[in-house]
């Protein structure tokens, strides 16, 4: 071998080489793969980003099994009692007001648990855009038109004086995609399912062009979700993988139970008498229900919970003209807010029953006693189960019989001031009238 | 007369009503029960369970006519 040819070697040699260091710097030192240029924490900032619970939505968890009526029959069922009542009732406008009965049967006794519910939140994270910082290529403050945040973890809190739990996750949902839980914890991921592959070309000028394929077989993953729950606090921590920023409304969809108080709910069942061409109602007999609603002892207004939200914010304080992320010099700002927010609202929560009596002087209302020691309230399940009683208790009241009878419905009394109420103490002693058992 | 009450979502109700003060924490009654009591003086505050849910103890007060 001339000495030409081993120089000629050692050339191609070292041309291998310093090729290799090219590609091996332009892997390193211009590519998609990179998260950033170069990243530093920068400080604690409180300011940065902002969270609200946006809206809400609290629904009972449970079904009433309330009686059927004629349109939850099956066909056949339909037919034979639409016939029933066309031969009971042949005034057009009895037939239509029978037509939307309800009918309770007596092994159908309802249950229902006024203490359970869904809770949906929604929430707003946002994040300070200030524009004014802009200064041309340059910025004077902390904010880029790039910045993102990266990293959240944030907290509800319901206070123990609520007798409010969490006891469910069921949903979670981001601008990013959905994920149903339906546990007491996760970890879950918001991917996209299909496969994706980032090319680079790099132009090396000169003699000639080095095509590069990244190849990347990535898998875009936009979020990794980690969630909580326990008696009193939901927890949720989300990252965004590159380019993802978390800001925007998150849904929050949770079952929670208050603790229960047993009460006894009065469900009349009236049955129509035709007088004088028009139909009357009477009750013919009380049922009784036993139902469960939240145990406070007031009825706040509102109640109220207590948000925690701790940050990562990403800002970029150059290279944030590209949307490409690894040419961003990066700066990590910290930060975290704690406050009090109104979860949901009085009406939301509050069973709505009905009882009559009076609120003339004291309020004093309308009880019924099944045997001796055993006196319950009154109490309706909706308005118009009330008014309809109350009516029939007037009606009563002023029609033929013995003034001093007291007024029974099957074995059950009905008492007020700790007697039994008469047809003249109803007609002449008081003016009842329907009201609501809890609040005004 | 002694009387046992209970107070929920604003609404106070009696109980129990006894000639003696028998009432300890960690009796049971009948929480639906709405008798009628013209109990004036508080006597004290004990906890008790409800038949309906024995697991939770609730608070109850103790007054006298």
């Amino acid at each position: 071998m001339t000495d030409t040819d081993i120089k000629s070697h050692i050339m191609k040699k070292a041309s291998l080489v310093l090729s290799g260091l090219v590609v091996l710097f332009l892997l390193t030192g211009c590519t998609s793969l990179k998260r950033y240029s170069s990243a530093t924490y920068k400080a604690v900032d409180n300011t940065l980003v902002e969270m609200d619970l946006f809206g809400y939505q609290l629904i009972p968890s449970g079904i009433f099994p309330a009686g059927k009526n004629l349109w939850e029959l099956s066909a056949s069922a339909q037919t034979r009692l639409i016939q029933i009542l066309d031969a009971r009732y042949p005034d057009n406008t009895q037939f239509i007001h029978a037509l939307n009965h309800e009918y309770l049967t007596e092994e159908a006794v309802p249950c229902y648990d006024y203490t359970r519910k869904k809770l949906r939140m929604v929430f707003t994270i946002s994040k300070k855009r200030n524009y004014t910082v802009l200064k041309g290529n340059s910025l004077s403050g902390n904010f880029s038109p790039a910045d993102r945040i990266e990293y959240l973890k944030f907290s509800l809190k319901i206070p123990d004086n609520y007798n409010l739990r969490f006891t469910e996750w069921n949903r979670y949902a981001t601008e990013y995609g959905e994920i149903e839980i339906g546990d007491i914890s996760f970890t879950r991921s918001l991917d996209l399912e299909a496969e994706a592959s980032a090319t680079g070309q790099v132009d090396l000028g000169g003699t000639g062009s080095l095509g590069r394929s990244e190849g990347q077989e990535i898998k875009s993953r936009y979020l990794k979700l980690n969630g909580s729950i326990s008696k009193n606090t939901i927890e949720i921590e989300e990252e965004g993988t590159r380019e993802i920023d978390l800001t925007g409304n998150v849904i929050v969809d949770v079952s929670v139970e208050f603790s229960a108080f047993p009460e006894r709910i009065t469900i009349p069942l009236f049955s129509l008498k035709a007088r004088t061409g028009e139909d009357t109602s009477r009750v013919a007999a009380l049922q009784f229900m036993d139902v469960l609603v939240p145990r406070m002892e007031e009825v706040p207004d509102t109640i109220r919970a207590i948000l925690e939200l701790d940050y990562i914010y990403r800002h970029v304080r150059s290279g944030w003209k590209t949307y490409q992320e690894w040419d961003d010099h990066v700066e990590y700002y910290t930060g975290s807010i704690r406050k009090e927010i109104p979860l949901f609202h009085r009406e939301d929560y509050l069973p709505v029953f009905y009882c009559i009596g009076t609120d003339r002087g004291e309020r004093r209302t309308v009880k019924i006693r099944s045997a001796p020691g055993q006196t319950y309230p009154l109490q309706f399940r909706s308005y118009s189960d009330a008014s309809r009683f109350s009516d029939w208790l007037t009606d009563y009241s002023a029609s033929a019989g013995t003034a001093g009878d007291e007024i029974t419905i099957g074995k059950d009394t009905l008492v007020l001031d700790g007697i039994p109420l008469t047809r003249d103490r109803v007609a002449r002693g008081y003016r009842l009238k329907v009201m609501p058992v809890y609040g005004d | 007369m002694y009387f046992l009450v209970v107070k929920n979502l604003g609404v106070e109700r009696c109980v129990d009503r006894n000639e003696e003060d028998v009432y300890l924490d960690g009796m049971s009654f009948d929480c639906r029960l709405d008798l009628d009591c013209p109990g004036k003086e508080f006597i004290r505050e004990i906890e008790i369970t409800c038949n309906e849910l024995p697991g939770e103890r609730i608070k109850a007060r103790v007054f006298r006519d």
